[in-house]
């Protein structure tokens, strides 16, 4: 009984004081990387695919070709708005898991206006149709945070419940629009040139990233500034810190938790107002492309800093692009997207699991037989830390 | 760790000797489906795709789950730069996205399965394809009706439609006549449930039909909802797209599909040797693209339905039995509300009831207006012509005997 309790742990937590950002940003992304690896390995594994083909298709999603590196840099660019619309809200710490119904809510009422206006407008107006379209998209896309964010300043309502239902009343919505719009037909769809012929935004030098690219740079450039320089930006961030303390110094919690949220969804709503306008001319249930969740990963491993959230969106964007060639070159053996979603969902778990190496470090403890060595022992050799490394996790994870 | 990583290593070297390329050579032929595997739908499409690619020699490169938007768009232009010759597209919703794509690219053919706007885009490498699966559910009809005739009861039975729009209507249609060659004095009830997919809707759909007194149902719906309450009703079923003795044996009657793979083999030879696709192809009997399933094996045991179906078929194959001839129904009842796409106004039939013309509406428009006479007269008979001016069906209105109910609402409770 002695002995075991002389017994010393193979290693021991502790909790890291103060963690420098591009420190805490390295791990997550080594995390990442690390994510992927493993996917390729499960590849190999399960369907016999060589992890070097796997990622030099990775690559070629995204590089192989002009018209892929635009759709990425669209695609990432868009992720990039919708991520720089939550920071505000997640900085606050209101968990505003709405953006994919006010994307939606957006992009339907950009829809709404090049159908009903563009019916009654003559040509030519075009102009006049694009500003109404963008006014009630970020009107649209505001007040369908709105409505949460008034819950939870004044009844302290559960914001992440709040805004992930307005997401499902978003998609009756448009699913409801495009039943009356498509007048009973067997498809439930918007045949673009029917229903938006109308209001097209115009593409700048021919290719719809341009401006997507361009409205993603500005929102970053607002961002930035509204965040580290403005009053605005700061009052959020004390909110996000402790309501109390935000009380005591005298900011008013329920107008910055409101005025916080109109952006964050008026932002949404611009989203949604490229996506219909500038993209597709025309609005699905699935308009959103799940962007509202994706970009919470991204805006995670960014730490809800909107510059590193310009990294992350495309990197999170390179991932799924990728993954879908590698789908597409290996489409003998993998039959559908589901080793994206692996993929993707290997990537979530690891930075689920990575946030504990942020908060906590692991001390490895000296091994020796004889407890008196432990003090003056050399380090021991790599391979003998390897061993307890995959359980590193678990018990970690109970303290937490 | 260094251990981990020779591991890993020699791994990796393993995987790259083993993955040769041996068809680097082979001509590439793309499919995009809106679902994967796990819908019967697309399956159907998948498991023919296939097979045409095997049997004709050529690399298959197949795009799951792709929805209906432009990134269909993005998926075909990704598929041309990666040496396609010939891209596949499965769903209705796929069709201006696609064409988006062809657009782009004149050196590579465009194939979409059940569109109806080639004819009306005139591009020279974008094509329809259909089948006359009417003709399929005329067949599904025959057995159903020789398995009514069979039980001694009243002479009901019931439909669950997706949505009400001509390639459904057209669809229970054929296969109300079908078992009304066989039942003469059979009547149907349909109700819809707006939704190609929707177990729980169809699940209630079959219960409402059942308890209206319907005793043999039909679907046109993907899912297993109708089925699964057939088979707890002991109901005959007769199925779409697909067997489902496996889980229903008892009420199995028959099932129609299209087997897309002849369609398929003819697109790859006529891409090989450099000759042009139709605008629109429409599959027959004839073709082997129209076919039923085996027979149910307890529905149907002791029925000797297989004879009468190969009879049928072979008139079906040589044109002397047409599935629409106006001799065998009347309109009376078709109203203008009927459906949202056969307008009052371009029906024209005479006192008995017989339908004399129809404009049916084969140019897509966004009024649904009829732009074709759709009724012919060919070697002495006078009949309803699916599927010729366009791939796509067109028969779009609701015949004396055929009552359509309300559609089927969830229950409110939820």
């Amino acid at each position: 009984m002695t002995e075991k309790k002389e017994k010393t742990p193979l290693f021991h937590v502790v909790k890291r004081s103060n963690i420098p950002l591009w420190q805490s940003i390295l791990i997550r992304l080594g995390f990442v990387v690390g994510a992927v690896l493993v996917g390729m390995l499960v590849l190999l594994i399960t369907r016999g695919i060589n992890p070097f083909e796997a990622l030099y298709e990775m690559f070629r999603g995204s590089f192989a070709s002009p018209n892929r590196f635009f759709n990425f840099l669209k695609d990432g660019a868009l992720l990039l708005i919708v991520g720089l619309a939550l920071v505000p809200s997640f900085k606050m710490k209101f968990w505003n898991l709405g953006g994919n119904g006010q994307i939606l809510m957006g992009a339907l009422v950009t829809v709404m206006c090049m159908y009903y206006l563009g019916n009654i407008l003559p040509a030519g107006y075009d102009w006049l149709i694009i500003i109404c379209m963008f006014i009630s998209a970020v009107l649209a896309g505001a007040i369908w945070a709105l409505i949460p964010a008034l819950f939870k300043a004044f009844f302290n309502t559960n914001e992440s419940l709040f805004t992930l239902m307005m997401n499902y009343i978003a998609v009756g919505l448009v699913s409801a629009f495009i039943t009356v719009v498509s007048s009973g037909g067997g498809s439930h769809f918007i045949d673009p040139d029917m229903i938006c012929a109308h209001g097209r935004i115009p593409q700048l030098f021919g290719k719809e990233a341009t401006l997507i690219v361009i409205a993603s740079l500005i929102i970053l450039a607002f961002m930035i500034y509204y965040l580290r320089f403005s009053k605005h930006g700061y009052e959020l961030s004390v909110v996000g810190e402790s309501e109390n303390t935000a009380r005591y110094v005298g900011i008013n919690v329920k107008k910055v938790i409101i005025r916080t949220i109109l952006l964050s969804g008026a932002i949404c709503g611009i989203a949604g107002f490229l996506i219909s306008g500038a993209i597709t001319y025309s609005v699905t249930e699935t308009s959103a492309a799940n962007m509202g969740f994706t970009a919470i990963i991204a805006v995670w491993l960014a730490k809800f800093n909107p510059f590193i959230t310009a990294a992350t969106s495309f990197f999170v964007v390179f991932v799924t692009t990728g993954m879908g060639q590698v789908q597409l070159a290996f489409s003998d053996v993998l039959k559908n997207n589901a080793s994206g979603d692996i993929v993707m969902g290997l990537i979530y778990f690891f930075i689920i699991g990575c946030e504990f190496f942020i908060e906590y470090k692991i001390i490895w403890n000296k091994k020796s037989k004889n407890p008196l060595e432990n003090v003056i022992s050399e380090p021991t050799e790599a391979p003998a830390l390897e061993a307890p490394e995959p359980q590193a996790e678990a018990p970690a994870k109970e303290e937490k | 760790m260094k251990k981990t990583i020779l591991a890993l290593a020699s791994l990796l070297a393993v995987g790259g000797l083993a993955s040769c390329n041996s068809d680097a050579n082979k001509m590439k032929v793309g499919l995009i489906t809106l679902h994967d595997d796990n819908s019967t739908y697309d399956k159907n499409f998948i498991d023919a795709f296939e097979a045409a690619c095997k049997a004709k020699g050529v690399k298959a490169v197949i795009k799951t789950g792709v929805d209906e938007k432009p990134e269909c768009t993005t998926a075909a232009d990704n598929m041309v730069e990666d040496g396609v010759k010939l891209v596949f597209a499965d769903s209705f919703g796929h069709e201006p996205y696609l064409k988006a794509s062809a657009e782009k690219h004149a050196d590579v053919q465009f194939c979409h399965a059940t569109g109806n706007q080639a004819h009306t885009y005139k591009l020279n490498n974008f094509h329809n394809a259909f089948a006359s699966i009417y003709e399929g559910r005329y067949l599904a009809g025959v057995a159903a009706g020789m398995k009514l005739a069979s039980m001694n009861t009243d002479h009901k039975i019931g439909y669950i439609a997706a949505h009400p729009y001509a390639e459904v209507i057209s669809g229970y249609t054929s296969f109300f006549l079908g078992v009304r060659s066989i039942v003469s004095d059979v009547t149907m009830e349909v109700t819809h449930t707006n939704s190609w997919y929707d177990e729980t809707l169809e699940g209630i759909a079959a219960t409402t039909l059942i308890n209206n007194g319907c005793k043999l149902i039909s679907q046109h719906a993907d899912s297993w909802g109708a089925p699964t309450v057939c088979e707890e009703k002991k109901v005959p079923n007769v199925s779409y797209n697909g067997s489902t003795e496996s889980r229903c044996e008892d009420t199995f009657v028959i099932s129609s599909k299209i087997d897309w793979q002849p369609y398929f083999e003819h697109c790859i030879d006529a891409v090989k040797e450099g000759k042009a696709i139709e605008t629109d192809y429409t599959g027959t009997v004839a073709t082997g693209s129209v076919k039923v399933t085996d027979l149910g094996k307890k529905a149907t045991k002791g029925l000797n339905i297989e004879a009468k179906l190969t009879e049928v078929k072979g008139k079906l194959a040589d044109g002397s039995l047409k599935v629409f001839d106006t001799e065998k129904f009347t309109v009376r009842n078709a109203k203008a509300d009927a459906s949202p796409f056969s307008k009052a106004g371009f029906i024209t039939m005479d006192d008995n009831g017989k339908l004399t013309g129809y404009q049916a509406d084969v140019d897509f428009d966004e009024a649904y207006t009829g732009d074709h006479e759709a009724v012919v007269t060919k070697d002495g008979k006078t009949y309803f012509d699916e599927s010729s001016l366009r791939s796509a069906p067109y028969f779009d209105i609701v015949i004396d005997g055929i009552t359509v109910l309300d559609d089927t609402k969830a229950p409110s409770a939820n």
